[in-house]
């Protein structure tokens, strides 16, 4: 019998070729008590690897594969949740200390945080190994000494590795004499990095792409044979002949650790710290019973028993806390001023709408509340809030401060392989030219799965004589497919954030993002299983577009909260297709689909929201929908069940809702099934997974009285809709600020060009066509000007003026330094070049923004409305203008006029 | 010094371990100097080969057996 101790799942990031999954079947096929996971400075595993082990009856042994400041490996496994949270901390401190990407462990933090931990040698790399390979065996016991004198010697194991590389009987003969010298145990491992000996060369790849060489290129880092499989215990019997001792104690070791992963818990910190639960649940109920008298006024028997169905599930699942945290975050920022808008499933919830977390009457749409939370999925809920984008900051600040920072990290993300960085990766490997990888990737769809690259070549016309075709690619094909949804690299989740009541350290290692902030090493699926609630602080440009358009337009009594809801005229321009610049409509797809629609009431911009996405437009189900929405088309339905839950969208699959009613009423899915599909259909990382649940659905289906051809067309609508897709409410949130911003620019259109043009870059189109379609409204863009420009482009009814934030370099001194001078002058207008703010730009000719505000225009915009056409100044501003458009080729960024 | 041969040798087994090849004459193997695999350049279609460093009465020759073929290469002399 033989326990596998070292081994690297995908997780290991570019050095592990087989998934967990397929370590742990291969576990329990040999009957394995036990399996350690040790990828390489993380744990992002451990969640998934501790449930599908407890699924198969193995014990998970949570593991890491660490490096030390002295750049030697150490393995390290969690005898049990002390160790797993002294692994966290390690991880943390060497992500932290380091530069980012290289994780480096100094020994203080290791005897720092020494407990629950077992201890193996390592591999080749460790400093035991590296010594005996020296033929420094003094040396070794140094080393093997300071992990005694760290971890203790109960705790310490030496780690036999035989495969098969040059010296390994030398290195094997060392740890047996040192374990006769210092009786520490030796323990049999395989480093293992794929399943068999079929993955090497996906690993081969792998770390070519991870040290950015070629095949043909030689790389310490290379391996030199395919022997770190996962070996059978027979072969390991085989291979450790001589040691028995270390197999054995591979099993002595799997009976010492116990499951380390606590799930199932609540870290989420109290909103009322010195009270109970009940107290947050009792006030959650105070505010949304306010909230409700508010929002609708008089509360019908309907509305009330819908508001205590979704109390009792928020009590029973005992996340009050987590609604008030967020209500509390969203009381800051109106405090602040802050404009804010929940979105996502949220919005499915009638207490979200009554504590002003979204802006949707979930009730009066009939929105399923179990979509957002439920008993039998028992998930934690996930709120969505969109931040004005220029105080996104600010907000995620004061939720580190109200929290305190070791409670506080944002959500990593995973950036995983699909078809297009597969062939990218492996092709640069295969030593494939640049060109040659263009040609490769040309027109393979963002979203297609790296193992659906056949299937598309297959389906696709316009692929027909893609050179993918080719029989030399074949195999790089295979290697693409093998990779599928494996994580190349972290990411950080765009506003995802977890607060904890421990210290965040204790249930996952934080190490810092490209943008500074530390991120969890969990991603937003597994880190509710740790007990962890995401909330997604977002930030949304749109919404500061919208604060500065109701800013400048509060003078004229405007209130953006107060805009009617049926306003016939924003409905005509809507269906004029003209629409540049309204949020998520604005696109020449969503365009050309308001004129084609013809929209006329608030349900259609919510089904237009939701049906210009790949999801809907892979699956063709655009043009059904505008047919039978404008009455050309009989909407008809495979089977009779499918009209309830379709009839709303006109016999189409449009949102995430429809099909997990789908699966529930004609497969029979129970709630988890369901969602286990939207999570599969949503992410469409791996083709394998959704042929597997697409089985499943038929099978049941036909269990279900469906027939199977009926079930099998029904499934071809999901897999249709798959890849992107939204949620109902999600959509109704978008929805809602599209009318809105709609309104805007039909009522308000120069000050809401203006606002977009002040939150630049945003939107679809770039400043010039924002300028142009505002001149199409009659709406004069005028130049800079040092006597009228603002700070930002400013606008009246019929004009937008320019702002000075404009020029290009333009110093923040030297703009605040103009408005002084220009309100201590009284709105006097500046009529010479030798007053103080002109001569300060003249004199900075050779800085960028002294030259861009000169050169701004042909004649000199800048300055042009201080001089008459033919003044002497005017020549001299001009001929400024000149030299330095010779000398420094500038070239307008707007077009004025 | 040693040469590069690379050529097919037949090899004579002695518990699973070379214990004699023949390359114009007849070589004795003392004992097995070292031992290990190599994956090979699998891209351009190579397979894995176990290779043997072995001493002789003529120094240390290096053996190559490939299990794809179940065959000896004469690797070095």
């Amino acid at each position: 019998m033989f326990v596998h101790l070292h081994v690297h799942s995908q997780y290991s990031m570019l050095d592990g070729a087989s998934p967990i999954s397929a370590y742990l079947e291969a576990a329990a096929r040999w009957e394995m008590p036990a399996l350690a996971l040790t990828d390489h400075d993380n744990v992002s595993g451990a969640v998934e690897f501790h449930q599908e082990a407890a699924k198969l009856g193995i014990k998970p042994i949570q593991g890491v594969e660490i490096t030390t400041t002295d750049g030697t490996h150490l393995t390290l496994l969690a005898e049990n949740s002390t160790g797993y949270a002294n692994i966290c901390r390690i991880l943390t401190a060497g992500h932290t200390q380091n530069p980012r990407g290289d994780c480096r462990i100094s020994w203080d933090v290791l005897s720092q945080f020494n407990k629950g931990l077992i201890v193996l040698s390592g591999c080749r790399r460790s400093g035991v190994s590296q010594a005996l390979l020296r033929r420094n065996f003094s040396q070794a016991k140094v080393e093997l000494r300071r992990l005694i004198e760290i971890f203790g010697c109960e705790q310490v194991y030496l780690e036999m590795i035989n495969s098969h590389l040059p010296h390994t009987k030398y290195l094997l003969e060392g740890l047996a004499a040192l374990h006769e010298c210092t009786r520490i145990p030796l323990v049999a491992t395989n480093n293992v990095h794929y399943l068999d000996k079929a993955a090497f060369p996906v690993h081969d790849l792998l770390v070519c792409t991870r040290t950015q060489t070629t095949l043909a290129d030689i790389h310490p880092e290379r391996p030199l044979n395919a022997e770190n499989y996962f070996a059978s215990p027979e072969e390991m019997a085989q291979r450790f002949a001589p040691y028995p001792q270390a197999l054995a104690s591979t099993l002595e070791i799997a009976q010492r650790c116990t499951p380390a992963l606590e799930l199932g818990q609540n870290h989420f910190p109290r909103f009322l710290p010195d009270k109970g639960p009940e107290a947050a649940a009792q006030l959650l109920r105070e505010l949304t019973w306010s909230g409700a008298r508010q929002r609708y006024g008089r509360i019908t028997s309907g509305l009330r028993e819908r508001i205590e169905h979704e109390l009792r599930i928020i009590t029973t699942l005992d996340v009050a806390d987590y609604f008030l945290v967020v209500w509390d975050i969203v009381q800051y920022a109106h405090k602040k001023g802050i404009r804010c808008a929940g979105r996502g499933s949220a919005a499915d919830s009638v207490v979200a709408y009554c504590l002003g977390l979204t802006n949707v009457d979930s009730y009066a749409r009939g929105l399923l509340f179990e979509r957002f939370l439920s008993l039998e999925r028992a998930q934690k809920p996930d709120i969505d809030i969109d931040f004005d984008s220029r105080y996104r900051d600010d907000i995620a600040d004061y939720v580190y401060k109200r929290y305190g920072e070791e409670h506080v990290a944002s959500v990593c993300t995973f950036q995983t392989y699909h078809a297009r960085s597969a062939l990218r990766d492996f092709g640069r490997a295969f030593g494939y030219s640049q060109s040659e990888l263009a040609q490769l990737t040309k027109n393979i769809v963002h979203y297609c799965p790296a193992d659906g690259i056949r299937s598309l070549l297959q389906r696709l016309p316009e692929l027909r004589r893609h050179p993918l075709h080719h029989p030399k690619y074949a195999k790089l094909l295979d290697y693409c497919a093998a990779v599928a949804g494996f994580p190349r690299h972290f990411g950080t989740h765009l506003g995802g954030m977890v607060i904890s009541a421990k210290p965040l350290t204790e249930v996952t290692p934080l190490q810092p993002s490209a943008k500074g902030v530390l991120i969890t090493q969990f991603d937003k699926n597994t880190i509710e299983d740790l007990g962890l609630i995401k909330i997604d602080l977002l930030s949304l440009r749109t919404l500061a577009a919208v604060s500065d358009a109701e800013q400048n337009l509060k003078p004229m009594g405007f209130s953006y909260e107060q805009i009617p809801q049926d306003d016939p005229r924003t409905y005509a321009r809507l269906r004029t297709g003209e629409t540049v610049g309204v949020f998520q409509l604005e696109s020449p797809a969503q365009r050309a689909l308001q004129s084609r629609l013809g929209s006329e009431v608030f349900e259609d911009l919510v089904a237009s929201v939701a049906l210009i996405r790949p999801g809907p437009i892979k699956g063709d189900m655009v043009e059904p929908f505008i047919a039978r929405r404008r009455g050309r088309e009989e909407v008809s339905y495979i089977h009779p069940k499918l009209r309830r839950i379709l009839e709303k969208t006109y016999g189409v699959v449009l949102y995430q809702e429809q099909v997990i009613e789908i699966a529930t009423e004609i497969a029979g899915f129970t709630p988890g099934e369901s969602d286990r599909l939207r999570k599969v259909m949503t992410h469409f990382r791996s083709q394998k997974e959704m042929e597997h649940i697409g089985e499943e659905f038929i099978a049941k289906a036909v269990a279900n009285g469906v027939e199977r051809e009926v079930a099998e067309v029904i499934f071809s609508y999901i897999v249709g809709y798959a890849g992107y897709g939204f949620c109902e409410a999600h959509a109704a949130a978008f929805a809602d600020t599209a009318y809105r911003t709609a309104y805007l620019l039909e009522h308000y259109p120069a000050q809401f060009y203006a606002a977009l043009l002040n939150q630049q870059p945003m939107g679809f189109y770039p400043p010039n066509t924002l300028c142009v379609q505002a001149r199409r409204r009659g709406i004069k863009i005028l130049p800079l000007d040092v006597n009228c420009s603002e700070v930002d482009f400013t606008a009246d009814d019929r004009t937008i003026r320019i702002g000075l934030k404009q020029v290009k370099g333009m110093e923040q001194s030297f703009l605040e330094s103009i408005l002084t001078e220009r309100s201590r002058r009284n709105s006097r207008p500046w009529k010479t070049l030798s007053t103080a703010p002109m001569s300060a730009a003249m004199s900075q000719k050779t800085s960028s923004w002294g030259e861009h505000l000169i050169g701004f225009h042909p004649t000199a915009a800048s300055f042009c409305g201080m001089f008459p056409p033919t003044t002497k100044t005017n020549r001299e501003a001009s001929s400024w203008n000149r030299r330095f458009r010779s000398r420094f080729r500038t070239s307008p960024r707007w077009n004025a006029g | 010094m040693s040469k590069l041969v690379n050529q097919p040798v037949e090899v004579v087994l002695e518990n699973g371990f070379p214990r004699r090849f023949f390359f114009h004459k007849s070589f004795l193997i003392h004992h097995i100097q070292e031992y290990w695999r190599e994956a090979g350049q699998w891209w351009l279609g190579e397979t894995e080969r176990f290779v043997y460093q072995v001493v002789t009465d003529y120094g240390v020759s290096e053996l190559h057996y490939l299990p794809s073929t179940d065959s000896w290469i004469l690797y070095r002399l």
